[in-house]
């Protein structure tokens, strides 16, 4: 079963592992429907908190000075 | 007043003829003097590192020509006048040089004495391009190996790119060009970067190690993902900060991968050479940070979409197996019905053949005995006795006359008629 992890903090890498081993099991002409189902739901939702992380937040900008002695 | 009074009074009074007969006025003495500077050193060849560097609207240059021994300066102001300027900047321009704080020159010239202010100082009228660019290369080769010796020389080629760098420390000069080309990019991109700018000097004095302390300062940021070091085009000589050792240095120990945009038009500086990645423009250097993340994005769509056609092709094989399978069934179930159909057909034919009735109608019969027994024997039967046979249209009531066992042609009484 796909490992469940809170969407909140998965890292961008940890999602396209997922991704990739969704794919490789999805690939599998045994797969169960229910389990396709699954699968591609949990897909669905990792393709959605990678996307909205990436295109949700407006650019920042902050400042940071330099340090006294190097002015 | 005293007598002291008197006697100072005395000498002020009366001047003694002979000073006053060779005195000078201060420009004629200023003159002298750069008339015997001009003689005695007319048009010299002198070479120096170039340090404080001034340039008012009025289009002269004035700046240091420092000798450093080990901390003991000489220092000689040069004047480069405005027309001197103009000549001398297509050669430079050629040779891709400025008169820049940090380089070193060698520059011809007369000295003088500036008659305003008493000021010593050198009227540049050439300079030898080749001299400073010989020197940056040296430099540079000397900067190189030590870094290579300190063993830190692609150290920063070797971090760790993050997939997604969303969190950008950039070192530039706050409202230049190059960090307006880099945040328009970043901007139009409609990524949701997340930017720490520090603010330095790229180029005069002190811009080197405010550079390589910024670089120092944003890749300890914990929350920093990629450092950008941006600045416009320049000269080569221009570009001198990005060739020191302190800010190349800075970025090969950046625990973060560091991504140059310092415009150049022919060479790469120092700075990178070292960096992780080296761009030719500050718009370069946003465009390589919002691929790295399109190229996530991507992929990640691309992992989506075959997904998607994964579960498309298998769900068109399941209605396809369904649909063969309710093929099958009919086919099966008309085949099945249409073999039981003649199965039945043949046994009923076949059954027909054992029917008495039509038996009968083809001439046999059968015969019973008086009590009501089929007779199937000649021994069941003896002379006298009454039979009861039944043909196809009826019964006929005989007596038994004699027998005949068709084996043994043992003579019995026979009844008048054949049993079947």
């Amino acid at each position: 079963m796909p490992r469940k992890k809170d969407d909140a903090d998965i890292g961008y890498e940890d999602a396209v592992t997922e991704l990739e081993e969704i794919l490789e099991a999805l690939s599998d002409d045994d797969i169960d429907v229910d389990e396709l189902a699954e699968r591609v739901k949990r897909a669905t939702e990792l393709v959605k908190v990678c996307r909205d992380r990436i295109a949700a937040a407006r650019l920042e900008v902050k400042e940071i000075q330099l340090p006294e002695e190097s002015r | 007043m005293t007598d002291f009074d008197d006697t100072l009074d005395d000498t002020f009074s009366q001047p003694t003829d002979h000073v006053a007969d060779s005195a000078q006025s201060v420009s004629e003495l200023i003159d002298a003097i750069n008339a015997l500077l001009t003689r005695e050193f007319r048009e010299v060849w002198v070479y120096g590192e170039v340090g404080k560097v001034s340039q008012p609207s009025s289009g002269h240059v004035y700046f240091d020509l420092v000798e450093d021994n080990d901390g003991e300066k000489h220092v000689i102001s040069v004047k480069l006048w405005r027309g001197v300027r103009q000549r001398l900047l297509s050669k430079m321009k050629q040779h891709d040089m400025d008169v820049v704080s940090g380089i070193k020159v060698r520059i011809r010239g007369t000295p003088d004495v500036y008659g305003a202010t008493g000021q010593f100082g050198f009227k540049m009228s050439d300079v030898d391009p080749r001299f400073t660019l010989g020197d940056l290369a040296a430099q540079r080769d000397e900067i190189i190996a030590k870094l290579k010796k300190d063993g830190v020389y692609d150290r920063n080629r070797h971090t760790t790119l993050p997939l997604v760098p969303l969190s950008i420390g950039v070192v530039t000069s706050k409202g230049s060009a190059a960090h307006a080309d880099f945040m328009k990019t970043l901007e139009e991109s409609g990524i949701g970067f997340n930017v720490t700018l520090c603010d330095v000097r790229v180029q005069g004095e002190g811009a080197a190690r405010q550079v390589a302390a910024a670089v120092a300062r944003l890749g300890d940021q914990p929350n920093v993902d990629v450092v950008a070091v941006i600045r416009g085009g320049g000269s080569r000589t221009d570009l001198a900060t990005f060739d020191t050792e302190v800010v190349a240095r800075a970025i090969a120990v950046c625990p973060k991968p560091v991504f140059t945009g310092i415009g150049h038009d022919i060479d790469t500086s120092i700075a990178d050479e070292v960096a992780f990645s080296w761009n030719k423009t500050p718009t370069a250097c946003a465009v390589a940070i919002v691929e790295r993340v399109n190229g996530f994005v991507h992929h990640v769509d691309s992992a989506a979409q075959r997904i998607a056609n994964v579960v498309l092709t298998a769900l068109a094989n399941s209605e396809r197996r369904v649909a063969n399978a309710v093929g099958r069934l009919r086919t099966l179930r008309t085949t099945a019905l249409e073999a039981a159909t003649s199965r039945i057909d043949l046994l009923s034919t076949e059954l027909a053949g054992f029917d008495p009735v039509v038996l009968m109608r083809r001439g046999w019969s059968i015969t019973y005995s008086a009590d009501g027994k089929v007779l199937k024997s000649v021994r069941d039967i003896d002379r006298g006795n009454e039979v009861t046979t039944r043909v196809a249209d009826g019964t006929v009531v005989s007596t038994v006359v004699a027998t005949t066992s068709s084996r043994t042609n043992e003579q019995k009484p026979r009844s008048n008629n054949n049993n079947a």
